[in-house]
């Protein structure tokens, strides 16, 4: 009986251990919280807050923050180089007040947060060539979270 | 045969694989939507357009929508009824209703179904909204330095009725332009002239149209000087 026990102990233990891990990859290593970000999984298009912040930091970046405007309000990415486009009714008027920053820029990275998902959205009308403009345009991998968190580690 | 240590395997990973495979059933999304992705043809001068994801309780336990989360300011939606729990083999539906503001061409707005138990599911709404006003290109571009020749744009219209520019501005006098009308109500040629290349500079034509639709009384397109390799 005391075996049975046991044996249902080890397999409730080995299960919690296996099910905590699993769960640790997939949300904080790979999924869209995760905490580490790695660029060469990434697919094209993409890019880690860690290659914005590191290894581009000495080119031109604009970060274009697409999120609701009183997310964007409430705060944003600590740079100069920020403009709000959001895909409403104002997307026009943003774009034209974007446009000057986004011409001069090396790089062009476009975040979103959890509740809305117009960053891939936003970027693809950016890389129409009407427009013109030269930079590279990426998405954030893991959005405002991940500027949160990289801002966090950098205080 | 089994030997001891196959055996002692076996015993941790059946109950294992039934604890994982019971994680997965209720991650699963518990309500089945007929089409996930709604595309709608909305006309020119529509200012909203609204939509149902009709959706039915295929699971054998009540279902209870939590909330819809919306990607957009510019949508809303409304679960039918404010019914909120579904019993098994119950129908219904979420009506999203989106404001076009000033958008044109292909737009897609996304939102999650988040229920009680189970994953969040994503719905979109596509809509293919005619675009009347088209410059073509956008944006005109010089290189610092360049000669100071006249480029041209084009607008078009592409609505059933004509359109006419009232009104062409810019907005940094280092840059002049002329209007040729090609086809009144349909198509025009600006000429933009900068008047010095020598130093990079950004600057928007502004037209100012007798569309009847808001988001094109006032549009605009782009000049740029550049400085960049």
């Amino acid at each position: 009986m005391l075996h049975v026990l046991f044996t249902m102990i080890k397999v409730a233990l080995i299960g919690a251990t296996l099910g905590g891990s699993i769960w640790f990859v997939q949300t904080k290593l790979m999924g869209h919280n995760r905490l580490v970000c790695l660029q060469e999984k990434l697919p094209e298009g993409k890019v880690c807050p860690e290659t914005v912040f590191d290894a581009w930091k000495d080119q031109k970046v604009v970060w274009i923050d697409a999120r609701p405007l009183d997310s964007f309000e409430r705060g944003t990415v600590k740079t100069q180089n920020v403009r709000p486009l959001r895909m409403d009714e104002n997307y026009q008027k943003l774009l034209g007040e974007a446009m000057e920053a986004l011409f001069l820029a090396d790089k062009i990275i476009v975040f979103c947060d959890k509740s809305c998902t117009s960053s891939s959205d936003i970027a693809k009308r950016l890389k129409d060539p009407e427009l013109g403009i030269e930079g590279e345009i990426y998405v954030l991998e893991g959005g405002w979270d991940a500027i949160e968190r990289f801002q966090e580690r950098q205080r | 045969m089994l030997t001891p240590m196959t055996s002692r395997i076996f015993k941790v990973s059946l109950p294992l694989f039934v604890f994982f495979a019971f994680c997965e059933l209720q991650a699963a999304e518990l309500l089945t939507f007929h089409s996930p992705m709604i595309e709608q043809k909305v006309k020119a001068d529509d200012i909203s357009t609204t939509v149902k994801f009709q959706f039915e309780n295929k699971t054998d336990k009540p279902v209870t929508i939590n909330k819809v989360d919306l990607s957009c300011t510019c949508t809303t939606a409304k679960i039918s009824g404010n019914k909120y729990t579904y019993v098994p083999g119950e129908k219904g539906f979420i009506e999203v209703t989106m404001q076009l503001g000033s958008f044109s061409g292909q737009v897609d707005k996304d939102l999650k179904v988040i229920t009680q138990d189970g994953d969040p599911i994503r719905l979109v709404l596509r809509c293919q909204i005619p675009e009347l006003i088209r410059f073509t290109p956008r944006t005109l571009k010089w290189k610092v330095g360049e000669e100071c020749t006249p480029k041209k744009l084009k607008v078009t219209m592409y609505g059933s009725r004509p359109i006419k520019l009232e009104e062409v501005g810019v907005t940094d006098a280092n840059f002049d332009f002329e209007i040729k009308t090609l086809r009144p109500g349909a198509e025009y040629e600006v000429s933009v002239f900068p008047k010095s290349t020598q130093k990079p500079a950004f600057a928007m034509l502004t037209f100012k149209s007798d569309s009847p639709i808001k988001r094109y009384e006032n549009t605009h397109a782009f000049l740029n000087i550049s400085d960049k390799k």
